[in-house]
């Protein structure tokens, strides 16, 4: 065999040999990788392999095969096909790497040669290509005497360290299965007996055996965590794409399917946040609060002061005295609020709330209260930046703070009188300082709000309580129905006339909704008048309450229609087993039986009847539910059947009332 | 597979069912919506699910003013994360209506909005925060819309990555480069949104189970501006078509003869659902099997023995299935005869396969000649009807200037046509015989595309349609017949779309077909390294407007490469009409035709 053909025997491989190798098939990025193996055989293998495609030799030729070992490291194989398969999966991503400046135009290339049957190879072939054989063959040579893992080729260019690291690595295999004769490939319903032809292949994650249909797939894989632990999937780059089969594929799909959409909970920044302001928010309450207490003190005091010196000085020094004792006030008043908050009129021009530009007509004012320079929005124009705010106003609505003793002292006489004393506040402040105020005035509304709903509530409430109960009973019963096993026949029971019983108030409920919130005006069912406010409102809960009980009510009744057959049945069956017993009995004990009185109807003749009147009592109420609905949406063509359907189903109550007499419910 | 409908079922377990066990706790819940919401959920989701959930009521955040106090209720809010919606939000909350708030907003919402919400939440009312990404409309299982009425490329890039988030894929963004500035901006917008840290890396582990790395197409309604000029033949197309959907909706106006048809129906049954890609054939025989199924179960039980019990039961349970069957028939009946109606009165079955003809390359110049001028000279074929044939003539055969000329003055004289083509069919009629308006489209190598990957590996059904068509034509002298997929003679059209998949499907990369300019965000790169492999994710979408057909398309790749994730959408759906409105506006934009009277002429 001439080794400087290498382009022949790829040629012959890939379109006469039977163990193409399937990989190709996937179409996946390693479409290349038939091509790539072959110069890698040593020349004892691939003269081993020209035999083998004569058919006539092949058989007796595969024993000797066992003897294969790869080429670069000397792994030993089972089989050719095997060691294809081994090379394509191992040491194909290494010549991909030598190959990487211009593997797509390759590619193409090669698969045109292939479709037209084209034996001249090496013309389409372009010298990059050639050369990037040369290189792998010289890498050879050169892994036959080293360990092959250190000779192979450094990774491309862009991978991080950590990624050069790991594209060496290879995938353990301790974990592989080893091929005996007559093993049969793992995938359930396959059952195929693995042989050459059908394919011998270990997925490289689970290592079990499969035959080649089944190993149709490519991941990416690394190593696990320790020698003895299976491969693990890796998506990121430094994962070697490896063969599996289909069950690790579709292990790996179900994470690739979207599972759970994103999802982003901010409540956890949220409520950081919300604390955070929060907190602020109460400090400057706290700090606000105590302001205003000290300046109603000082406010009060000089109102007192001022009235003793209206009395004492006459009107004719008043504006002498009022000259002086202005700017003590005002000093005091920043002193309350602190010099550094008090802010200073040549730096500002603008109002803190409104930005709004001062001028002529836009006036400075300070807020008493954080000490900030606002406007005055009298007409409500802007944002209602500041107002001069009566003292007794706020007083009224504060009245538990702590006040200073002046204040206290004049505190009835405050609240009651009109008064003259009245400060500067900005809107900001007066929100902090009525903060809990309107927050309990809230509360009080809130309990005053809705109660002409409240029964509404109520009764809705009643109605996801038991709604809770009949989803969970249904699907308890469902459940057991499903099963269908001897034992739990009682429990299937229980659980039934549990349901039943939530079914029946759950009607309950949804009817005291209608009688209480809906009237009847020529024969349709309306809204009463003093609810109209809330009409959606009432209307989607009586709605949704009779959806449920439609829906729940059917199914109901088809669960326990099938299960009253099959007790039936497994009724017929015990009776039938009995009468043989009981006549085996007879004819072998005295004919005369021992005659006793027996009841009108039988205890599970009365359960069946009960169950009966039962269902058509549910009956009844659906088909009233349908007549009312049909009248309300004008379809009169089907009332009349809906109709007859109403009075059938009460003849038949009827009977089976009269049928069922002193046993009734 | 991805299927969008999924996405949408998980969501609506986020928003609306609790994980609460003790039921007593459990209050009856408002929905709080904005406009954008509002469109979203009810394209997804049925008010009869919300009830289901306790969700009693209904109310726009815009509307707070006007809530009614119950703090015997609790509070979802959803709401997409404007300025507006958190505007409207904050004033609710500072004088909150309910007791306990959930607001969730369907894409990212920045930290400022989130402060300022949490800065006015003193009452402490809201319970939980959180982001979910349904900032689209989902109209088939692989079909989104945007809602994008404001020309808005921020806005589009966050629904475009709502979108990537909600599917969970950090891909590799392609446009495709035709000087269209539109495009790179866009995508340059997304690539920096992936790229931005500051939201949480919310991009950071989405691609941690993908094997490669998945790829975001955004294609130019510019570069196949003939598809939707195209009489459609597949059901959900017709439809939109001819009657109009919007918002999975259809607006029924009411027949000749004054019976009301119901005002809007929705299309959400069964039905549909599984005929929406059937051709126009197929979905008449299927109507016609479902009437008679429907006539058989309804015969069966229509026999009451008055003596038999369970038949009366079995009636009984079936009587609402029966009743919502019988008005899903009507539904649907009323469409069929509608579409019908609309195809005879236009004359489509001549004209749909006259396109088809002259587009599909399946007859030479002289003999559509004579095809097309009794139709030019026929005073009773609509005038869009001739607009259309004449534009796709113009684009098959850009060298019969004189003929064309002649046309026109046809379709201008009102002995030909009634009416006569107005300022602006005229224009663009002149400028698509000039090639003034798609500069860059070049219908010949778009054919030139299919035919290259028909060579190469006979993908999609549409591959060698040449050789069919040319034996059709050999052996088939009468078209008419409707039978299957590629023999139908109104299906021989296979939009450019569905090239450039193949291109990529075959050939394993978008890189081969040069077209496309490639942004990788630094996440992907740090994943994949330079990645130049099998694609197995394609999240495509079509700048300018998509139509059903090329959903359809989308749909039936789908089915011949399960290995592959296929999504499509557009900013918005367009059939013709829409189609033909957008090319009037951007004849009248080119600078040739400076003159206002043809602006005027538009309105």
């Amino acid at each position: 065999m001439s080794t400087n053909s290498p382009e022949l025997r790829r040629n012959k491989r890939v379109l006469g040999s039977p163990f193409k190798s399937p990989v190709k098939n996937l179409a996946n990025i390693d479409a290349a990788s038939p091509s790539n193996d072959v110069p890698h055989n040593n020349s004892n293998v691939t003269s081993i392999r020209n035999d083998i495609d004569h058919p006539s030799v092949k058989n007796k030729e595969i024993k000797p095969i066992l003897e294969i070992f790869c080429p670069i490291c000397k792994e030993s194989m089972i089989s050719l096909n095997q060691l294809n398969q081994h090379i394509d999966d191992e040491h194909q991503k290494t010549d991909e790497q030598n190959l990487s400046p211009e593997p797509p135009v390759v590619r193409r290339e090669l698969q045109i040669d292939l479709l037209n049957g084209d034996k001249g190879f090496s013309l389409s072939i372009d010298e990059g290509r050639k050369n990037g054989n040369e290189n792998i063959r010289a890498g050879l040579k050169l892994s036959r005497d080293a360990n092959p893992l250190k000779v192979s080729p450094s990774p491309s260019p862009g991978a991080g360290a950590r990624g050069s690291l790991r594209s060496n690595e290879r995938l353990s295999r301790n974990h592989w299965q080893t091929p005996a004769s007559g093993s049969k490939c793992s995938i359930e319903g396959c059952n195929k007996t693995l042989s050459v032809k059908q394919g011998i292949v270990n997925c490289r994650r689970c290592g079990k055996l499969f035959c080649n249909v089944h190993t149709n797939f490519k991941v990416r894989l690394r190593n696990g965590p320790d020698s003895n632990s299976i491969p693990i999937f890796e998506s990121l780059k430094y994962g070697i794409w490896s063969r599996v089969c289909r069950n690790c594929y579709n292990d790996k799909l179900d994470s690739i399917k979207i599972v759970e959409p994103k999802v982003e909970d901010l409540t956890g920044t949220f409520k950081r946040i919300r604390m955070k302001k929060n907190e602020d928010k109460e400090l400057m309450r706290n700090k606000i609060k105590k302001r205003f207490i000290k300046l109603v003190e000082l406010l009060v005091d000089e109102d007192v002061k001022k009235k003793q010196r209206k009395s004492q000085i006459s009107k004719w020094n008043l504006f002498g005295g009022s000259d002086t004792n202005e700017p003590t006030v005002l000093e005091q008043a920043i002193e309350i609020v602190g010099h550094d908050n008090w802010m200073e009129d040549s730096k500002t021009h603008n109002c803190t709330i409104c930005y709004i530009h001062f001028n002529m007509i836009t006036r400075k004012h300070h807020c008493r209260l954080c000490g900030s320079i606002v406007c005055d929005d009298l007409f409500g124009e802007r944002k209602l930046c500041s107002i001069m705010v009566p003292i007794n106003q706020l007083l009224d609505k504060l009245k538990n703070l702590n006040y200073g003793a002046n204040a206290r002292s004049q505190f009835l006489f405050l609240l009651l009188n009109e008064c003259s004393i009245r400060f500067r506040c900005c809107i900001n402040c007066k929100n902090h300082l009525l903060y809990e105020w309107k927050q309990s005035q809230q509360a009080k509304l809130d309990l005053n709000s809705t109660d002409k709903l409240v029964p509404l509530f109520e009764t809705n409430k009643l109605l996801i309580i038991l709604k809770d109960q009949i989803v969970r009973y249904m699907n308890r019963f469902e459940y057991l129905f499903q099963k269908n096993e001897a034992t739990n026949g009682d429990e299937i029971e229980q659980v039934r006339e549990k349901l039943l019983v939530y079914l029946k108030d759950y009607e309950g409920c949804s009817n005291q909704i209608k009688q209480s919130f809906y009237g009847r005006v020529n024969n349709a069912l309306k809204l009463r008048p003093e609810f109209v406010d809330n009409e959606r409102l009432i209307n989607n809960v009586y709605r949704g309450s009779v959806f449920f009980l439609q829906d729940n009510l059917v199914k109901f009744k088809l669960l326990s229609d099938k299960l009253s057959e099959l007790t039936q049945m497994e009724l017929e069956d015990s009776k039938n087993h009995f009468a043989q017993i009981e006549g085996v009995q007879i004819s072998k004990n005295s004919p005369t039986p021992i005659g006793t009185p027996e009841p009108r109807l039988t205890k599970k003749q009365i359960r069946e009847l009960r169950e009966q009147l039962m269902v058509m009592n549910e009956q009844r109420f659906l088909v009233e539910n349908l007549i009312d609905d049909t009248i309300k949406q004008r379809k009169f063509d089907e009332l009349g059947s809906l109709k007859e359907n109403k009075t059938e189903l009460i003849k038949r109550i009827n009977e089976l009332e009269k049928e069922l007499g002193e046993f009734g419910f | 597979m991805t299927s969008l409908n999924q996405i949408s079922t998980k969501y609506f377990e986020r928003l609306f069912i609790t994980k609460n066990n003790k039921s007593d706790e459990r209050k009856p819940r408002v929905l709080l919506v904005d406009k954008h919401t509002t469109s979203i959920l009810s394209l997804s989701y049925t008010q009869s699910q919300l009830l289901e959930h306790d969700i009693i009521l209904i109310e726009l955040i815009t509307n707070h003013q006007n809530l009614k106090q119950m703090k015997n209720l609790d509070c979802i809010v959803y709401i997409k994360p404007t300025a507006d919606s958190i505007n409207h939000l904050v004033k609710e909350l500072s004088q909150p209506h309910y007791s306990k708030y959930q607001v969730y907003f369907n894409n990212i919402i920045t930290k400022q909005n989130l402060e300022k919400i949490a800065e006015l939440d003193d009452l402490e009312v809201i319970v939980r925060v959180m982001e979910l990404f349904q900032d689209y409309q989902v109209i088939n299982d692989n079909l989104y819309q945007l809602e994008n009425d404001r020309d808005d490329i921020i806005d589009e890039s966050n629904q475009l990555v709502s979108l990537l988030l909600a599917l969970k894929k950090c891909p590799i963004i392609f446009y495709e480069t035709k000087l269209n500035i539109e495009l790179r901006k866009l995508g340059s917008e997304i690539l920096y949104q992936i790229n931005l840290n500051s939201n949480n890396n919310l991009f950071d582990d989405v691609n941690s189970n993908l094997d490669t790395p998945p790829v975001l197409l955004i294609l130019d309604r510019d570069n196949d501006p003939i598809t939707p000029l195209i009489y459609p033949w597949t059901y959900q197309s017709m439809i939109h078509e001819f009657i109009g959907i919007e918002n999975n909706t259809i607006a029924l106006a009411a027949d000749a003869n004054g019976a009301a048809a119901p005002a809007a129906v929705t299309l959400s049954d069964k039905f549909y659902q599984l005929s929406i890609y059937l051709n126009y054939g197929d979905i008449n025989d299927k109507f016609q099997t479902y009437v008679e199924q429907y006539k058989k179960e309804t015969k069966q039980t229509s026999v009451i023995n008055n003596n038999n019990l369970q038949d009366l039961k079995k009636l009984l349970t079936k009587f609402p299935e029966f009743k919502k069957l019988s008005n899903n028939i009507l539904k649907h009946l009323n469409i069929l005869t509608k579409l019908d109606e609309q195809i005879n009165h236009q004359n489509l079955w001549e004209i749909g396969e006259l396109q088809q003809i002259i587009i599909g390359n399946l007859e030479n110049y002289p003999l559509i000649k004579k095809k097309i001028l009794p139709i030019i000279n026929n005073l009773r074929i609509y005038t869009i009807d001739k607009v259309k044939l004449l534009i796709l003539l113009m684009v098959r055969f850009p060298n019969q200037q004189n003929d064309f000329n002649q046309w026109i003055n046809q379709l201008n004289d009102p002995t030909y046509t009634q009416p006569p083509i107005t300022k602006s069919q005229h224009l663009l009629l002149e400028s698509f015989k000039l090639k003034k308006l798609f500069p860059h489209y070049n219908f010949e190598a778009s054919l030139s595309d299919q035919s290259n990957s028909n060579e190469e590996g006979g993908i999609g059904g549409g591959s060698n349609f040449f050789n069919k068509a040319k034996i059709n034509t050999l052996f088939g002298g009468n078209h008419s017949n409707k039978s299957e997929n590629n023999d139908n003679i109104y299906m021989q059209y296979t939009p450019r779309l569905k090239s450039v998949l193949a291109n990529i499907l075959h050939h394993q990369s978008v890189q081969s077909s040069s077209q496309f300019t490639k942004l990788v965000p630094d996440k992907v790169n740090n994943q994949y390294g330079n990645y130049d492999g099998a694609i197995k994710d394609i999240i495509i979408y079509f700048k300018g407007g998509i139509t059903y057909e090329e959903s359809r398309i989308v749909y039936e790749l789908q089915q011949k490469y399960p290995s592959v994730n296929l999504i499509i959408g557009g900013d918005k759906i367009i059939n013709s009409n829409d189609w033909l409105n957008i090319l009037y506006d951007k004849v009248n934009d080119l600078p040739q035709s400076g003159n206002n009277n043809q602006v005027l002429d538009l309105l």
